[in-house]
C-alpha cells in the first residue's frame, strides 16, 4: 500500500471515496490531506491546497478519522496528543487541532477536534542523487539536513539512510514517531536498507542512548532535532566515534543556528556537512556544503 | 403404587427447584463473566493504556461463555476497522435484554476519550451490573424457594390424599 492509500485508509466512507477520486498524478504528488470542520476537505499539491469534495467536513467525520488513526484507542495516544499529533499506521503523521484540556502538570490533551492534517509519507528513490557525491566524498561524515516544514527533509533523510545502508554502513535510526520507517503493527513499511536497525515508539534521546549502547552503529540517524536532551544524546554518539545523520527545521543553516539544540551541536563541531532543502512552487532542491 | 406416585410428585417439585437453581447459576455466571471483563477493562485502561484491539483479543482468549464470545466479536470488528459504537451494539445483540441495555452506553465512550473517562464509565457499568446481579440472585432465590416449597407441599399433600 502506498503512502496516499495509507492516508486515505484513515478517512471514513464518503470522504475516503472522494479522496480516492483524485487522479493518479495528483495522488502521487499529494503531500497532505487537510480536514477542517465545516470546510471543504483539501489536498496539498505542490504547496497549494485544492478541495477534493464539495461538502464540508463534519464533526462525526473528524471523530471517525481520530478513531481510525488511533485504532479506537485515543487513551493510548494521549502522550502524542499533548504534542499535537498522532502516529498512525504506515508512518502517517496526523497533526491535530482542537480545544486544549488542562492536565495535572501542564497541557492535558486535546478535545473537540477541529482540524486534522494527514501527512502522506513517501519514499522517493533518487531524491538524494543530486547531493550523493557531495555527502559521501572521502567517506560519509556527519550530516545535518535543514529545511522548512513540509519541504521534504524526512523523505530525503529516508533515502539517505537507505543508500548509506546499501553502501555497507551500519545505520541505527531513532524513529520515535515511526515516520522514517513507516511503522506498521506487522513490521516496517519503507525500505531503509539491509544494514539498518530502527527503534520506534521511544523518545529520541533515550532511543539514541539505547542504540549506542547495544546496537554498535556506525551512523546514528535522527529526524527533527528538537531539544537539548536530543542534542546531548547526539553529542554522546559523536564522542563514541559514531557519525550522525540528522535533520532540523529551518529556512537555512543560519536560521537553524537560532535553535539552541542545533546551535549546541554546530558549535561542538558535531556536523561536518550540511544539506539545505528548499521547496519553491512545488519544486524541491537540495544544496550541500562543507562545514568548517 | 400410590406411595410411588406421591414420591414422584414430591420429587418433581424438588427437581423443579433444582432446575431453577441451575438457571440461576448460569445467569449469574454470565453476569460474573461480564463483571470480570469490565474490571479488566478498567485496569488496563488506567494502568497500562492498552490499545483496545490488543485488549479485546487478550480477553477473548481468557474469558469463556458469552463474555468471551462478546470480546471475540469486538476484537474481530476492531481488526476490520469497524466503528466502535456500531460494533459494540452488534456484539451485544445476542445478550439478554437487561445485560445488553447495561452495556450499550459503554460503546459510545470506548476509544473516544481519555483513559480516566473511559475507565470511569466502565466502572459505573460494572457497579450497575453488580447491583443487578444481587437483585437477580435475590429474586431468583426467593422464586426458587417458593417454587420448591409449593411443589414439595403439593407433592406431600397429594401423597397424603392418595394414601
Amino acid at each position: 500500500m502506498d503512502g496516499f492509500s495509507m492516508a486515505a485508509a484513515l478517512l471514513p466512507g464518503e470522504l475516503r471515496r472522494a479522496a480516492e477520486r483524485l487522479d493518479p498524478a495528483d495522488r502521487r504528488r499529494c503531500e497532505e490531506l487537510r480536514l477542517r470542520r465545516g470546510r471543504r476537505p483539501t489536498a496539498l499539491l505542490g504547496g497549494r491546497e485544492r478541495p477534493f469534495r464539495a461538502e464540508p467536513v463534519t464533526e462525526p467525520e473528524l471523530r471517525r478519522v481520530m478513531e481510525l488513526a488511533t485504532r479506537a484507542s485515543l487513551h493510548a495516544a494521549e502522550a502524542e496528543l499533548r504534542r499535537g499529533y498522532l502516529s498512525a499506521p504506515g508512518g502517517v503523521r496526523v497533526g491535530v487541532c482542537g480545544t486544549g484540556v488542562p492536565g495535572r502538570d501542564g497541557p492535558g490533551g486535546l478535545r473537540a477536534f477541529t482540524s486534522l492534517a494527514i501527512r502522506i509519507p513517501r519514499a522517493v528513490p533518487g531524491c538524494a542523487d543530486g547531493i550523493w557525491e557531495a555527502v559521501t566524498a572521502g567517506g560519509f561524515r556527519s550530516l545535518l539536513a535543514v529545511s522548512p516544514p513540509g519541504a521534504g527533509k524526512t523523505t530525503l533523510l529516508r533515502e539517505l539512510v537507505r543508500r548509506l545502508s546499501e553502501s555497507g554502513l551500519r545505520i541505527c535510526v531513532a524513529d520515535e514517531r515511526g515516520e522514517l520507517a513507516g511503522f506498521e503493527p506487522e513490521g516496517a513499511g519503507f525500505d531503509l536498507g539491509p544494514h539498518t536497525d530502527v527503534m520506534t515508539g521511544v523518545p529520541k534521546a533515550a532511543a539514541a542512548g539505547m542504540l549506542l549502547r547495544s546496537m554498535n552503529p556506525q551512523v546514528l540517524a535522527m529526524d527533527e532535532i528538537a531539544d537539548a536532551a536530543e542534542a546531548e544524546a547526539l553529542l554522546a554518539a559523536v564522542g563514541c566515534g559514531v557519525a550522525l545523520l540528522a535533520s532540523v527545521h529551518g529556512a537555512d543553516l543560519r536560521d537553524a543556528r537560532r535553535r539552541p539544540a542545533c546551535r549546541m551541536l554546530l558549535d561542538a563541531g558535531a556536523f561536518r556537512r550540511c544539506v539545505t532543502v528548499t521547496c519553491r512552487g512545488g519544486v524541491r532542491s537540495c544544496r550541500a556544503e562543507e562545514l568548517p | 403404587m400410590r406411595v410411588l406416585g406421591a414420591a414422584l410428585v414430591a420429587a418433581a417439585g424438588v427437581l423443579a427447584g433444582l432446575v431453577s437453581a441451575g438457571e440461576l447459576r448460569r445467569e449469574l455466571a454470565v453476569l460474573d463473566g461480564f463483571s470480570v471483563l469490565l474490571e479488566r477493562l478498567t485496569m488496563e485502561l488506567t494502568r497500562f493504556k492498552t490499545p483496545l484491539p490488543e485488549l479485546f483479543s487478550a480477553l477473548a482468549e481468557e474469558l469463556s461463555g458469552p463474555a468471551g464470545r462478546f470480546c471475540w466479536t469486538v476484537a474481530a470488528g476492531l481488526a476490520a476497522g469497524m466503528e466502535m459504537s456500531v460494533l459494540w451494539r452488534r456484539a451485544a445483540e445476542p445478550l439478554p435484554g437487561e445485560l445488553r441495555e447495561l452495556l450499550l452506553p459503554l460503546g459510545t465512550v470506548l476509544g473516544r476519550y481519555g483513559a480516566e473517562e473511559q475507565a470511569a464509565c466502565a466502572a459505573l457499568v460494572r457497579e450497575r451490573l453488580s447491583r443487578r446481579r444481587e437483585e437477580r440472585e435475590r429474586n431468583l432465590r426467593d422464586r426458587t424457594r417458593v417454587r420448591l416449597g409449593v411443589f414439595s407441599a403439593g407433592g406431600a399433600l397429594l401423597a397424603v390424599l392418595l394414601l
